[in-house]
């Protein structure tokens, strides 16, 4: 229990994340009626790609041989900042949710970029969407997080994250609800895009890594998981209840909310289509609302809950 | 500090020698902008060395000096030391870039002397402290830039851009006047040591005026206006000079006349936010809607100036309502942004200038696949590229960090409700920023290097000279320096940010522990990302790569032209705000059977403050004077006829009233 939190939280995300993209499959298969995957697939499909041989284009250069490896250490240490088991040391500075954020916004750059070194159309699109949707999302994240920040009162997200969560349902559900849009958005899934098919109606995430082979592949799918995971972990940790707990029966709680919030996206990628483009800002506006509800709420203490 | 004005007057004096040399002499070309360099070098170091002595240090004439109500006092601050230093490393790398810039089309005879001359008006403006001497340098600085602007004289653009900004710039002065009137009108000086301590409604409207003069140069919206086109016109290197550090000028301005008024008022602070809020979100829109390089790179720096009236606003809104941690960080963040903007963009201007030297064209959308002939432009563009962006381990993440922790620190810890509004507005308003210029940048980098080229008569056959890279090497190794070790620069930003707050009692034992933590995950992510890179390095070794065309989902020949071009990759975006930033398509189609010529379609984000705005107001000024203007017909009677009224009258009054 001693190991440093900042150590465990990547671990858990390395060893762990592969796990939630089973489940949300596994919740596909119940709603189609069909059998369905294994529960590991995605940790046999990752050691599959790292076995394999590289195909490059022509086109690119060292710019799309080197993302695959910042988009993974970026993704992957932006989990360093949220707990995963609430004991331990921890890094924690005022304004770690800034470096956590523009980890992820790293990431997005040179995923962005990658794709463009292709010189395909295609990929092109995916990347213009990324970034058209990243614009949307960011400002949702501050401001949800800075609600919770700010009901624990501390200006670092690991200790607001790993405090004992909130009495105030409404904060919890104001920056619960539009983080788990901004998570839906975020990880390419359905209704914002399809994390099945690279067709041009859906095509962003899947789209932009087209072009990626093998061990780059397997890096970039497993740099997908591990952001899922992160915004699971966050939701997580923002729903987890307060009581008095010993770590390990609280960490069990919270892997058990983060299975079932793998299990709502399944069940919300069985039941939705995904909506037109031109809704996504919409929507993204609606949840930004909904967010800066919850923070002023917040301040103005208006519903002492 | 007498150092530094004779280190000025050697800079005239050099940029004088060139006016004399003949214009394809060798030493002309070479030794006056190596001695520009040097000068500037020396004095960095001097600077850097005797850091303690000079930021004390002030001069004042020993003889007696004949202008009216002008003293010949000079003086250093930690304030002015600040903005120094980066205009000092900006002119070594500008002028080391300069000579090779010009291989192919030798400047004329007067540009390295109105180079100079803007490097000495720049060190003068910020060494006076009279306002007389004051306005003068600002003239220098402005008209030496208004002469390198319109350097290319035989093109309309560069002479309309100059006339813009000649304009816009004595506005600008006239808005100073007013000013430095209002400042003196209590004890009569015009020394800046005599107007400490003004208060009441007078500062507030001493805030707005400065505001007005030196917002026109720092180019905020609305006073952005000539940025976009002046910046484009200049030569590469000069664009790097204005916009890295000759726009500064202005945000220096306005903190020194912060440092004349107090108590500050919680309004300014908002007002400041929401300005920057407009210029660093509609800027970085503008910029994602352009086609020129280097009006993209102008309108981002737009976008920067507004990130750093939001540091300043948060800074003004700390001292307002008692939050020092607020303030100090507020002010902190916006002036270390001044330092790392100078330094990335002009590290981008020099990248274009190097891309645009090489192409012959600013055209973006002509470009692509520049990374295969130039990679080394392509390394330190990109380096620049991260670095506006704000992402973390460069530079521009210091300064935002900076920001944002005020802005937390206010929303959270702060009881004011007010002060927690103005924490949430800028940091939605930063994160939008950020989105939105990695929007801009990803989509400039991507179209002008990566890819195939898509104009295959422009695409350049090799690199830049040494000379040019190493002198883009330097702000780059800085930005990176700055973003790893920002622990280091702490030091120099405690003095202005003292002033500013007006205390010194701030504990920055929080800050550094910030700028400490932050280098330690960056050494831990170097530290980790290249673990992976050798994983995937060593156990790539062993496998087969094989190389094929770009996977083209069925077409069996992917051409050049079908590549997304910047205008696509921006489309969502600029049709999603299309309140702001309006596409404007122009289409020449002839309506024969026929056509002896192609129909011509361009599209192209029109900026309506400058169109729609300042063309209304000129145009109503113009038809209100209209009806005065048989006033002047040009018939030298009639001008006498006026002398003699004039002089009637004035004896009339002296007589008979």
């Amino acid at each position: 229990m001693n190991l440093p939190e900042y150590i465990i939280s990547p671990l858990a995300a390395l060893l762990l994340s592969p796990l939630l993209a089973g489940i949300i499959n596994r919740t596909k298969a119940f709603f189609a009626g069909r059998k369905g995957q294994h529960l590991f697939q995605v940790y046999f499909d990752l050691a599959r790609l790292f076995r394999k041989d590289y195909v490059f284009s022509k086109t690119t250069s060292w710019i799309f041989r080197v993302s695959p490896v910042i988009i993974f250490t970026a993704t992957l240490a932006s989990t360093c900042f949220v707990p995963f088991i609430s004991s331990g040391t921890r890094i924690s500075f005022a304004g770690d949710l800034v470096l956590m954020l523009y980890l992820l916004a790293l990431a997005r750059f040179f995923l962005i970029i990658s794709a463009l070194d292709t010189g395909s159309s295609f990929e092109g699109m995916g990347a213009s969407r990324e970034a058209f949707f990243s614009v949307m999302t960011e400002p949702v994240i501050f401001t949800c997080l800075l609600s919770i920040m700010r009901a624990n009162g501390t200006v670092s997200i690991t200790e607001a994250l790993s405090a004992p969560m909130l009495s105030d349902s409404i904060s919890v559900l104001l920056s619960a609800l539009p983080l788990f849009f901004v998570l839906l958005a975020e990880n390419s899934r359905i209704p914002f895009d399809d994390p099945n098919t690279h067709l041009e109606l859906t095509m962003i995430h899947e789209v932009m890594i087209l072009d990626n082979s093998g061990p780059g592949l397997g890096l970039l799918e497993y740099a997908a998981s591990v952001k899922l995971w992160l915004f699971s972990l966050i939701l997580g940790r923002i729903l987890l209840p307060s009581t008095g707990m010993s770590p390990f029966v609280q960490t069990l709680i919270l892997l058990a909310i983060m299975g079932l919030i793998a299990v709502v996206i399944g069940t919300v990628e069985s039941v939705m289509a995904r909506i037109r483009l031109i809704k996504v800002p919409q929507m993204l506006f609606g949840a930004g609302v909904a967010a800066l509800l919850g923070f002023f709420i917040n301040v103005t203490k208006a519903i002492p809950w | 500090m007498l150092t530094v004005i004779i280190c000025t007057l050697i800079l005239v004096l050099s940029g004088l020698l060139s006016l004399t040399l003949k214009r394809d002499h060798i030493s002309f070309k070479h030794i006056i902008p190596g001695a520009i360099a040097t000068v500037c070098t020396f004095l960095l170091i001097h600077i850097i060395i005797d850091y303690k002595s000079v930021i004390a240090s002030s001069f004042s004439a020993f003889f007696s000096w004949q202008l009216p109500f002008a003293n010949l006092v000079f003086g250093l601050d930690p304030l002015s030391v600040f903005f120094l230093i980066p205009m000092l490393i900006l002119t070594v790398s500008s002028s080391l870039y300069g000579p090779r810039y010009f291989d192919k089309h030798p400047p004329g005879h007067k540009h390295w002397f109105f180079f100079s001359t803007l490097v000495a008006g720049m060190i003068l403006v910020l060494l006076s402290r009279n306002a007389v001497m004051f306005i003068i340098s600002w003239e220098v600085m402005s008209l030496s830039s208004f002469f390198l602007v319109i350097s290319d004289k035989d093109k309309d653009e560069s002479v309309q851009a100059g006339w813009l900004y000649f304009i816009t710039a004595h506005v600008g002065t006239a808005f100073l006047f007013a000013l430095f009137f209002l400042l003196s009108s209590t004890d009569g000086s015009f020394d800046f040591s005599s107007w400490t301590g003004i208060t009441g409604r007078k500062s507030s409207v001493v805030f707005l005026l400065a505001l007005a003069a030196f917002g026109l140069k720092a180019g905020f919206i609305p006073f952005h206006i000539w940025l976009p086109q002046a910046h484009p016109a200049a030569p590469s290197h000069v664009s790097a000079l204005m916009s890295g550090i000759m726009i500064k000028m202005g945000i220096y301005g306005i903190l020194r006349v912060l440092t004349f008024i107090s108590p500050y008022q919680a309004w300014w602070g908002f007002l400041l936010i929401a300005l920057g809020a407009l210029s660093g979100i509609l800027g970085v829109l503008f910029a994602t809607g352009q086609h020129d390089i280097k009006r993209i790179l102008a309108y981002s720096s737009v976008e920067n100036i507004g990130i750093i009236l939001l540091g300043t606003g948060m800074g003004i809104t700390g001292v307002a309502y008692g939050s020092q941690t607020v303030a100090f960080l507020g002010f902190a963040g916006a002036l270390l942004h001044v330092l790392n903007h100078s330094l990335f963009k002009s590290l981008l201007f020099l990248g274009a200038g190097a891309v645009i030297r090489q192409t012959g064209s600013g055209e973006v959308d002509h470009m692509g696949g520049l990374i295969r002939t130039m990679p080394k432009t392509a390394l330190l563009f990109l380096t620049g590229a991260i670095a506006i962006c704000g992402l973390p381990f460069f530079n521009g993440f210091t300064s935002e960090l900076m920001i944002y922790v005020s802005c937390l620190y206010g929303s959270i810890k702060e009881p004011q409700a007010a002060l927690a509004m103005a924490g949430l507005c800028t940091i939605i308003s930063l994160a939008t920023i950020g989105g939105l210029a990695a929007t801009c940048f990803t989509r400039l980098f991507g179209t002008v290097f990566l890819g195939e080229p898509r104009y295959s008569a422009i695409t350049p056959q090799k690199e830049i000279p040494s000379m040019m890279l190493w002198a883009m090497a330097i702000p780059a190794v800085l930005c990176v320096l700055i973003g790893m070790l920002s622990y280091f620069i702490l030091p120099l930003l405690t003095g202005p940010v003292y002033a500013l707050a007006g205390s010194t009692n701030y504990n920055t034992s929080g800050i550094k522990s910030i700028a400490l933590t932050s280098s330690l995950v960056s050494g831990f992510f170097l530290l980790s990302g290249a673990a992976v890179f050798l994983i995937m390095w060593t156990s790539g070794k062993k496998k087969v790569r094989t190389e094929t065309v770009t996977w083209d989902c069925g077409y069996s020949r992917p051409a050049p032209s079908m590549q997304y071009t910047s205008s696509s990759f921006a489309a969502p975006l600029i049709r999603l705000f299309h309140f702001p930033v309006a596409m404007k398509k122009h289409l020449s189609k002839s309506d024969d059977l026929f056509p002896a010529s192609s129909w011509k379609f361009f599209s192209a984000v029109e900026d309506w403050f400058l169109t729609g705005i300042y063309t209304t107001i000129i145009r109503s000024f113009d038809r209100a004077f209209s009806s005065l203007r048989w006033f002047q017909s040009g018939k030298a009677g009639q001008y006498v006829l006026y002398i003699a009224v004039t002089v009637i009258c004035l004896i009339i009054w002296k007589f008979y009233l």
